[in-house]
């Protein structure tokens, strides 16, 4: 069974398009949330969000008419082929001289909310498209087989398959806030069973359209506050009752024992192992008994044969919610018993915003930054943490100290439950 | 190869096609000599024509959900855990015996079943155009049910089968296409023969409907008719360990998957010459499936008949079964095996970025 090497990363996000500015954005505690600017907020009672505002367009020069077309319309398209860009020169050349079928490519995406601002401004130019099928029909006459609105959700995955020649499989995991954790799971689950030697793990997603911010305000996941928006989320705080909406996109590049032999490359962190289960108690709630992240937490841990005290730090999937922080707790106390004490955990979802689909890239991205760079980001917002459990939460100030050991969780609607395990080489 | 490599078996299956017709009704029908006919409603928009079937969900069925799960559920989620319930139903299993069987789920464009709400969102949208922003957002604030976010979840049907049915283990959700359910299928498969799993739960449900036509319109080479039905389909994929141990007496067995290894296509090619990937290997009746109109199943039609094997589709009962087509196959294939009318047979799939996939199902011995 081969080990799973990480060899490359980056990120486009509301803390920064590329790991560098990344990097720098966490040392400095920076935070991405503010008042969206994309779209008009007027009269909606929750306006803010993680907006990535570095514009991005410019980057997308080499694709299609048709594809640049589509990320007008479709924020999560953009930003992930805005992260390849980022990263093509060193993608080709991981991707080169290897046989296509032993490569694979594994993404986490999330549902096609189509920005009906953006579709208004186009019916406006055009009285014609007043029917939505004539609508549909008129965007989508591109000529090839991507259309302006409405992709199938995997387009990213054919679109970059194609720009890599990555011929082995083409998956795209598609639960939600578990999707990219899932991506990064089922990619080292591939080399570990052989089944291919480098495979491209990543996910998008972008919740910052007013159809979606309606959805989720509506839902009551987010909720309007005096504060200024970099406060209002608040993960493992008493005080907390909002999520921070976000968008980003990440990719990684994963490799067998044999490929990073052959090539001569010394990596620095590896994927260890992961747990992958479901709660099955309510679409709408989460288990009150933290069954389900409970068990993914043990499998992580079981397949990287770690003990609970060799962990020392755990990115949690920590949104801000009243329901799933304190279960993320009760899970982790749960598994790890008295050695929770001594492990550090934080969210950094009130930086960079809970970006759905995308969360689990980005966090495993921050988590390698985080191993490499040897410190701990804190909760930003804690200031009074949940009390009931004994675990180390690090708030007020960043940690410097160096990560052997690290877990990355993501805990999903629907009760979806991915939980990574990372370590240093 | 370091795996062991066990035998798969597949020993339950069930489908929900239009209107509200399972496995066992469904084979006589395509094995009747009489021509098939489909009840539909056509469309026509421009230059698009749609050809819609219907699905029947009634909510005093026996296996349909919860009327307050139900509430919050697309008509594919609802057609998902009809069919995963008519299946499991009457099994020698609790619920318990689920727990830690992984479950692999395919879905389509989660979109087509909420066709109604976007449709009314898109009218608010046309006819207050001329409105200042706010009172667009106030418009769209009020039209926006609270179970919105809820009903576009991506993971609805997985979800909702976990609740309903107790699955707690490893799981998967993957699209948007066929071959989406292609890769669910074959982790049941691999897993199982890696003798990580004993058992495996795979199901695919396609919502079908307008959206998922104009979706589809540009990958389309033939021109813009469709037929397209809402579809859903589940089946159980066990070791020979495991069907010994449960004295499950299986006939039908996989033999051989694979899928071609051409990138997606993302040009329009006109007269894509289809199934030419595992023309070697194919030496059974043939069940074929991947048109999305009817131009493209005479193509199909017509690249099979230099072959010289049988061959049918289900193609002229339900058109395009969307997602679940790949899946929906290798049901009927299993029920065909079951009921002894074919010994082996191969399902040949074929997705609109023209990946396509085989699957070589026989008798277990």
């Amino acid at each position: 069974m081969s080990r799973t090497f990480i060899l490359d990363y980056d990120l486009v996000s509301a803390i920064g398009v590329g790991r560098d500015k990344v990097l720098k954005n966490i040392n400095s505690n920076f935070s991405g949330a503010k008042k969206l600017s994309r779209f008009s907020t007027e009269n909606l009672a929750c306006d803010f969000g993680a907006e990535v505002t570095e514009p991005l367009a410019p980057l997308l020069g080499s694709f299609s008419e048709s594809i640049r077309g589509a990320c007008r319309y479709d924020r999560k398209l953009e930003m992930i082929l805005a992260c390849y860009v980022i990263m093509q020169q060193r993608l080709k050349s991981f991707f080169s001289d290897i046989d296509p079928l032993r490569t694979g490519l594994v993404f986490g995406l999330g549902i096609d909310i189509s920005p009906i601002e953006e579709l208004q401004k186009a019916i406006q130019a055009n009285p014609e498209l007043k029917d939505t099928y004539r609508m549909y029909q008129n965007l989508n006459a591109t000529g090839d087989r991507v259309n302006l609105i409405g992709n199938p959700l995997d387009i990213p995955c054919t679109i970059l398959a194609r720009e890599l020649n990555i011929a082995g499989f083409q998956k795209s995991a598609l639960t939600a806030c578990s999707a990219s954790s899932q991506a990064v799971a089922f990619g080292a689950q591939a080399i570990r069973r052989n089944q291919a030697d480098l495979v491209l793990v990543g996910g998008t997603d972008s919740l910052l359209n007013l159809l979606a911010m309606v959805a989720f305000a509506k839902l009551g996941i987010i909720s309007p506050s005096d504060e200024t928006p970099d406060k209002i989320c608040k993960p493992l705080d008493r005080n907390r009752n909002s999520v921070l909406l976000g968008e980003g996109a990440g990719l990684m590049v994963l490799a067998s024992e044999s490929y990073v032999k052959s090539r001569g490359l010394r990596p620095t962190l590896e994927i260890s192992g992961f747990g992958n289960t479901l709660d099955g108690y309510k679409i709408t709630a989460p288990d009150p008994e933290a069954k389900g992240m409970t068990r993914a937490i043990q499998q992580a841990l079981q397949m990287s044969e770690w003990k609970p005290e060799d962990v020392n730090y755990i990115n949690m999937h920590g949104t801000g919610t009243m329901a799933n922080d304190p279960l993320e707790l009760k899970a982790i106390q749960q598994v790890f018993g008295h050695a929770a004490k001594k492990i550090a955990v934080s969210s950094t979802k009130d930086r960079h915003g809970h970006t759905i689909a995308a969360a689990g890239i980005i966090e495993i991205c921050l988590l390698a930054l985080a191993m490499e760079n040897a410190v701990i980001p804190c909760t930003r917002n804690l200031q009074s943490p949940i009390r009931e459990f004994e675990i180390d939460m690090v708030q007020s100030e960043n940690r410097k100290v160096e990560i052997r050991k690290a877990m990355s969780n993501s805990f999903a609607f629907g009760g979806v439950n991915t939980v990574l395990a990372v370590q240093r080489i | 190869m370091p795996f062991p490599n066990h035998r798969v078996f597949v020993t339950r299956a069930e489908v929900l096609v239009p209107p509200a017709i399972g496995l066992v009704e469904l084979t006589p029908l395509l094995l009747s000599k009489q021509s098939p006919t489909r009840t539909s409603i056509k469309e026509t928009h421009g230059d698009i024509s749609f050809e819609n079937v219907k699905l029947l969900l009634n909510p005093i069925d026996k296996y349909y959900p919860p009327l307050r799960d139900a509430k919050s559920m697309r008509n594919d989620v609802i057609a998902m855990c009809m069919c995963l319930g008519k299946m499991l139903n009457g099994s020698e299993f609790d619920s318990q015996t689920w727990q830690d069987v992984p479950l692999f789920m395919a879905t389509g464009p989660n979109a087509s079943g909420m066709a109604s709400e976007i449709e009314e969102i898109c009218q608010m949208l046309l006819q207050n155009l001329d409105v200042d922003e706010g009172l667009r957002n106030k418009n769209i604030y009020s039209e926006i049910h609270p179970l919105f976010a809820l009903k576009g979840l991506t993971n609805s049907a997985q979800a909702y089968a976990a609740q309903l049915f107790g699955f707690r283990g490893h799981n998967a959700t993957y699209g948007s296409t066929s071959y989406g359910t292609y890769l669910a299928f074959n982790d049941a498969v691999s897993g199982i023969r890696a003798g990580e799993f004993s058992r495996a739960v795979v199901g695919a449900s396609n919502g079908g409907g307008q959206i998922s036509q104009v979706m589809n319109a540009g990958m389309n080479s033939f021109g813009r008719q469709f037929c397209e039905s809402p579809v859903a389909v589940s089946l159980v994929l066990e070791a020979e360990e495991s069907v010994v141990k449960n004295d499950l007496g299986p006939r039908c067995e996989i033999i051989n998957i694979s899928a071609s290894k051409n990138l997606p296509e993302l040009n329009v090619v006109k007269f894509e010459k289809p199934y030419v990937h595992f023309a070697d290997a194919i030496d059974s009746t043939i069940l074929f499936s991947g048109a999305m109109c009817e131009e493209s199943y005479k193509m199909e039609i017509e690249s099979l008949q230099t072959k010289s094997q049988k061959h049918f589709s289900l193609y002229p009962h339900f058109g395009s079964t969307g997602c679940a087509s790949f899946l929906i196959n290798i049901a009927v294939g299993y029920q065909l095996i079951h009921e002894k009318i074919f010994s082996s047979l191969d399902c040949l799939n074929r997705d609109p970025y023209t990946r396509e996939s085989w699957v070589h199902l026989g008798t277990a011995k």
